[in-house]
């Protein structure tokens, strides 16, 4: 289990980390989100030691992290990172040496990451030469290679397209089914509430809501409700409600969470013609505005 | 133990992946080239004196052959008399070439062109023939005259090996060369792996230590082997072209050329990187290194200018302890072959003594400044950062 409490970090005057924690427990993939700028990544790399905190504590399996817990470690950093002019089966096998592979080890590893990730024809190409998707991918291969217990992704789905997100889920659930602990970070969290199982937002480096990906959804004070019209010129809108949006005879509310769908369906059903109607948890973007009153 | 073990792969990558790489291959083979090539060039140029055939014909005078033995030694050429039975076919040897001139009888000197040194050699020599000639009609007896007796030569400068001031000269330039260019290698990969985060990954599975030490001791290897080939080269051509005589101290300053490069690039090194770690852009660094770069050129010079012409002096031999200079002033100092074991001893212990001071001082400003981001850090924030960061 990993264990991140009360973490502490600034820089002069910014604030980073204001008392922000995350917990994530083997088999389990914990989505660690929030804006930029959130302290995502400094919490992130204070796992490995790469940045000094002000306080708080970081403990794996219950004890403070060190160079041999590390090495169980992968890790893809937010600055992605990789050398230039190494050829891709090189480096990623020589990461894998690096974190205590044997030579042969890390061959068939990096053989078999490569060729599931859809890389094994690329396998000799200096790195520089690759498009930047596959430089990512290469990038999740180095923080593979050695099967670590511990998966830890920063952004790992920036950048990617619908293909690529869709490949890296399935890479990230297969790892967690096989018993890792993985955290991951993202900014777009609407993207991402289908991929984590648990979920920590955090803003201005305190923690804003967390729990398990239903807790936060079905917990959550309100509801989203959905309204198309057939004419998009009819307007309506329900009392209790708060706008998000109007599009097309497509509106959108947030409203209280025992509020009655079906009282909003006859409504709504007096004001015009309705096409689609839904009546259920908030994504997680909404969530967090609503939490952060922005 | 895993801290040796990083270590160890940090330098196996730099020292693979650099010694595949174009830049190394190239400049091996061309400094090897260069080498064997000037040496070869020397031998060339340098063949001894040079040598000149002469045609004799007609009544020459008597001592001639004697004369222009004795001119031509003078001069430091060869003259080889060839006898012809006429002027004709003496002077049609000059035209096509077959001789490089012609005496014929006392009086004439037949050459291609005007000027050249067998002239100078051949009217020098018939004159002084011709003069032997008319004191023996005269009675004299010419051996009396052409023998006046023995001449001492008295120098002043004390007798001085030439090539082993060649050999320090070469060996100052070198060692410089080598490890300011293998000191500019570890600039740019420190630069290379901040500015492309690559030390992110790295280092969340090792430390700063280990990437540092790994670096330096892959890329000195790199050195070391490079130096070793060219010094090869340079003592088997010389040999081979016998362009020079090899100086008694040749091996073993060629041996302890290796050991002070390897203390000289483990004291540039580790600054070129700590150098580097302030920046993150390629436009930074040489201006961040420009102290080290400058310590070096400083070094080099004093080496040069004060110590090669005076090794024996005090102040060569004090300068030449300075850790920044001993590296590239012992080994030429051995190659004149005038330093003591002790003092030998001595400049290694200190520059020892520094390499262990600069390491732990550039280590930690290193380790202070590599992980950062943004833009140009200073010595001390980096060595402020460092504290905080003390567990890696």
């Amino acid at each position: 289990m990993l264990e991140l409490a009360d973490l502490a970090k600034r820089y002069g005057e910014v604030v980073a980390l204001d008392g922000a924690g995350v917990v994530a427990r083997p088999g389990r993939i914990v989505g660690f989100l929030g804006p930029n700028g959130a302290g995502k990544t400094t919490a992130m790399r204070s796992i490995f030691g790469l940045v000094a905190l002000d306080g708080g504590t970081v403990t794996w399996q219950g004890r403070p992290i060190d160079a041999a817990a590390r090495l169980r470690f992968g890790y893809m950093p937010e600055q992605r990172g990789l050398y230039p002019k190494m050829r891709v089966a090189a480096q990623v096998s020589w990461l894998g040496r690096l974190r205590g592979m044997s030579k042969v080890d890390a061959a068939r590893s990096t053989t078999q990451w490569l060729g599931q990730l859809g890389l094994g024809d690329r396998a000799n190409d200096r790195v520089e030469a690759l498009s930047h998707g596959n430089q990512q991918r290469v990038q999740l291969a180095a923080s593979l290679v050695h099967e670590p217990d511990l998966l830890v992704l920063d952004e790992p789905f920036s950048g990617l397209d619908p293909i690529g997100v869709d490949a890296m889920s399935d890479v990230i659930r297969t790892r967690a089914e096989a018993g890792a602990t993985i955290v991951f970070s993202s900014h777009q969290l609407d993207l991402v509430e289908g991929i984590c199982q648990d979920v920590v937002i955090i803003d201005r480096g305190r923690v804003v809501v967390s729990g398990t990906i239903d807790e936060v959804r079905t917990g959550a004070p309100s509801r989203r409700l959905d309204v198309v019209f057939a004419d998009p010129a009819v307007r309506w809108e329900p009392d209790d409600a708060r706008p998000l949006r109007k599009h097309d005879g497509s509106h959108a509310f947030m409203v209280p969470r025992d509020a009655d769908p079906a009282a909003y369906l006859s409504a709504a059903s007096r004001a015009g013609a309705v096409a689609a109607f839904s009546f259920q948890p908030p994504r997680l973007s909404e969530i967090f505005r609503e939490a952060v009153g922005r | 133990m895993n801290s040796i073990r990083s270590t160890y792969l940090v330098a196996w990558r730099e020292a693979t992946e650099r010694a595949r790489s174009r830049a190394y291959i190239v400049s091996t083979v061309f400094t090897f080239l260069l080498v064997g090539g000037l040496i070869a060039m020397v031998a060339f140029i340098d063949r001894g004196p040079s040598s000149y055939t002469v045609a004799v014909a007609g009544a020459t005078p008597k001592g001639l052959a004697a004369s222009i033995d004795t001119v031509a030694t003078a001069s430091n050429v060869l003259v080889d008399p060839l006898f012809y039975p006429d002027a004709l076919s003496a002077r049609n040897a000059v035209a096509d070439g077959t001789v490089d001139a012609a005496v014929i009888d006392d009086d004439t000197i037949v050459v291609h062109d005007r000027g050249s040194t067998v002239e100078t050699i051949l009217s020098t020599a018939l004159r002084q023939a011709r003069l032997l000639a008319r004191l023996d009609a005269l009675g004299v007896d010419p051996g009396a005259v052409a023998d006046p007796g023995t001449i001492s030569v008295v120098a002043t400068a004390p007798p001085q090996d030439d090539s082993g001031q060649g050999m320090a000269t070469a060996t100052i330039v070198l060692l410089f060369l080598v490890i300011t260019t293998y000191g500019q290698w570890v600039l740019l990969g420190v630069l290379e792996e901040k500015s492309t985060h690559v030390v992110e990954q790295v280092v969340s599975s090792t430390s700063v230590r280990s990437l540092l030490a790994g670096k330096v001791i892959g890329i000195g290897i790199l050195g070391l082997g490079q130096l070793a080939v060219i010094i090869a080269g340079a003592v088997v051509a010389g040999s081979v072209f016998h362009a020079f005589d090899l100086p008694s101290a040749t091996y073993a300053t060629a041996a302890w050329s290796l050991v002070w490069f390897l203390l000289g690039f483990a004291f540039y090194a580790v600054l070129y990187a700590a150098a580097a770690s302030l920046v993150s852009r390629s436009e930074d660094a040489q201006a961040a290194a420009m102290p080290v770069a400058l310590f070096g050129v400083a070094s080099y010079l004093v080496a040069l200018s004060v110590v090669l012409p005076n090794p024996e002096s005090t102040a060569s031999r004090l300068i030449s302890l300075l850790p920044p200079v001993a590296p590239i002033a012992f080994p030429a100092r051995i190659g004149i072959g005038d330093a003591p074991v002790w003092e030998i001893l001595l400049g290694m212990a200190i520059t020892m003594v520094a390499i262990v001071i600069v390491v732990r001082l550039a280590a930690r400003i290193y380790a202070g400044a590599i992980l950062s981001g943004g833009g140009r850090m200073k010595p001390l924030q980096a060595w402020r950062a460092s504290r905080e960061l003390a567990s890696r």
